[in-house]
């Protein structure tokens, strides 16, 4: 029997969206855009139905607020840059804007056309007059997040560190929630933007997002959230969270692949983004390019299903999760849950077992889909960047398996895996028994 | 899954020679082998009778790579001349498993615990034939 349980990687479609999208891939295929007859119109109004649908799971104030994009990694990239070239200026634009406003002094108009685009669009006549400090001030070069970060947020940050501006990669708590005092104290003056994802992709721990919020708030930088592994899985609510900026994607959550979202805060404070990709102005010019009207249909009933049945679905993993959990440590020693206990969402376990190798124990497991925390695909060893953040031990991380529980994960199913990495487990370590 | 040859699940689900031999057991030669970092580990048991390795025994703790490289070991030890055993290498049985290249090394710990084994019973062995009692 096979066994899918690698929800946090993907979800199967939903038959409920899957049968929502459908009318957009057959009859109604019109372009969001075409504003001249019926095919575009009936488009338009499904595009927007959906912005609505997703805004009401995140407690978005208006549906405008709601951007669409191609899926997460989009949406992480399109708030870190977009945030930090907009608003930030590096030490060398700062160097350079000095010299700039002398010769501007001096009588010289015609300079606009030696600064990068990104400061194109700065008044040089109050900067000569004022100094460079004095006008381009809460225009910082600095940006916080914390090393557990998905790939798409750090490589972001790296992009940025190559145009100059400056970023702090944080440690975390060996139960992989952030020090919240630490978090203080890195946030300066010139800090623009604080990323911290709401959980976890590899341990599932949920990070204290309000008090993250409330800080950044405080200290006047923005709080961007990658919620892709919480959406759905746990309340979230933009607004008493104070997050400026969200992304999430259809296919964590029972949607189709290739379409996501991000919500761009309008009010207190009005969030402005420079957009990533030029075309047709869609999306008020934040995200040009066709709209994929079945992704993002799909994309809002997922919205809705995960908002009506968020209750009874998360009482419902931890069950099952819990389930699994003393299952496995009713049979077997050495078992250890990765990151915090219980601040994490439903669905997710992310274990290691001691003295085993997890690959060698996904071959006993047989047709069980899981995620491994380590892999041997070099020379060296390659460790999960997060469970190394949390000090966790090569060791340890050898044996680490994530477990992800879903929507369509039944009981039997838990039971089955249960006894299947039970029976693993002993097998590898009588294998290996001094 | 990871990319593994179906020789390797096959060793990793059906290992040959897994264990030990009794404690009591005579012309045994043991060695060890463990990788700087991980938990891969493996020990080898080699029943020796004058020149020819009679059985084989393996423990190991770790990758399929390793299992399946100390399983196929054990298998080809088994009934060969020692010498023929030590002119087995690395490459060689991992190219036997389809090990990608990065994975010879965990085919190399089964030979140097293959080599421990040999220069520890050489050197009882010398010490024996040393020993005028």
């Amino acid at each position: 029997m096979s066994i899918y349980l690698d929800i946090n990687a993907t979800t199967p479609v939903d038959p409920r969206v899957f049968e929502a999208m459908r009318p957009f891939l057959t009859d109604k295929f019109g372009n969001a855009s075409s504003s001249t007859h019926a095919y575009g119109w009936v488009a338009q109004e499904a595009v927007e139905h959906a912005r609505g649908q997703v805004a009401a799971l995140v407690g978005a104030s208006h549906p405008s607020e709601i951007v669409f994009t191609s899926g997460a990694t989009e949406s992480d990239n399109l708030a870190i840059l977009g945030v930090v070239r907009q608003h930030g200026v590096t030490r060398a634009d700062r160097l350079l804007l000095e010299t700039v406003a002398k010769r501007y002094r001096a009588g010289d108009r015609d300079l606009p056309s030696i600064l990068p685009a990104r400061l194109s669009g700065l008044d040089l006549a109050l900067i000569a007059e004022r100094g460079v400090d004095e006008s381009l001030m809460g225009r910082g070069d600095h940006v916080v997040t914390l090393a557990t970060e998905h790939p798409a947020v750090l490589d972001a940050c790296r992009a940025l560190e190559s145009e100059g501006f400056r970023v702090s990669y944080l440690p975390v708590l060996s139960d992989g929630r952030v020090d919240l005092e630490q978090l203080e104290r890195a946030m300066t003056r010139d800090t623009l933007l604080v990323s911290v994802m709401f959980a976890n992709n590899e341990i599932g721990v949920v990070q204290p997002v309000q008090e993250i919020g409330a800080l950044c708030h405080e200290h006047g930088a923005l709080f961007f959230t990658d919620a892709v592994q919480a959406v759905g899985k746990v309340p979230v609510d933009v607004e008493s969270m104070h997050i400026d900026l969200l992304a999430l994607t259809a296919h964590k959550m029972y949607g189709p692949k290739g379409v996501g979202a991000l919500f761009v805060r309008r009010k207190a404070p009005r969030v402005t983004l420079q957009p990533l990709v030029f075309g047709g102005g869609q999306e008020k010019g934040l995200r040009s390019g066709t709209l994929n009207v079945p992704g993002i249909v799909g994309l809002g009933m997922a919205c809705e299903l995960a908002r009506s049945e968020l209750a009874a679905e998360h009482a419902r993993l931890c069950g099952l999760r819990d389930r699994l959990l003393a299952a496995l440590r009713a049979e077997l020693v050495g078992v250890h849950m990765n990151g915090h206990e219980t601040e994490r969402v439903p669905g997710n376990l992310n274990l290691s077992f001691d003295d085993i190798d997890a690959e060698a124990l996904l071959i006993e497991l047989e047709d069980v889909a899981v995620s491994l925390g380590s892999a041997c695909h070099s020379e060296e060893r390659s460790m999960s960047h997060v469970l190394k953040a949390l000090g966790v031990s090569p060791e340890r991380a050898q044996g680490s398996m994530r477990f992800g529980l879903g929507r369509f994960t039944t009981e039997a199913e838990v039971d089955e895996v249960a006894r299947r990495v039970i029976d693993g487990v002993r097998k590898l370590r009588e294998l290996g028994a001094p | 899954m990871t990319d593994v040859s179906l020789l390797v699940l096959e060793h990793v689900r059906h290992p040959r020679n897994a264990g030990a031999f009794a404690p009591d057991e005579p012309h045994v030669a043991s060695g060890s082998a463990r990788a700087p970092e991980g938990i891969d580990r493996v020990h080898l048991y080699l029943k020796l009778e004058g020149p020819t390795v009679r059985a084989a025994r393996f423990r190991a703790s770790g990758c399929p790579a390793l299992i399946a490289s100390a399983s196929l070991f054990t298998e080809r030890a088994t009934g060969a001349a020692r010498v023929e055993v030590g002119a087995l290498d690395a490459e060689t049985l991992a190219a036997a498993l389809e090990l990608p290249q990065h994975q010879v090394s965990k085919a190399a710990l089964v030979i140097e615990a293959f080599v421990d084994a040999c220069t520890k019973w050489d050197a009882r062995e010398d010490e024996r034939s040393q020993d005028p009692r």
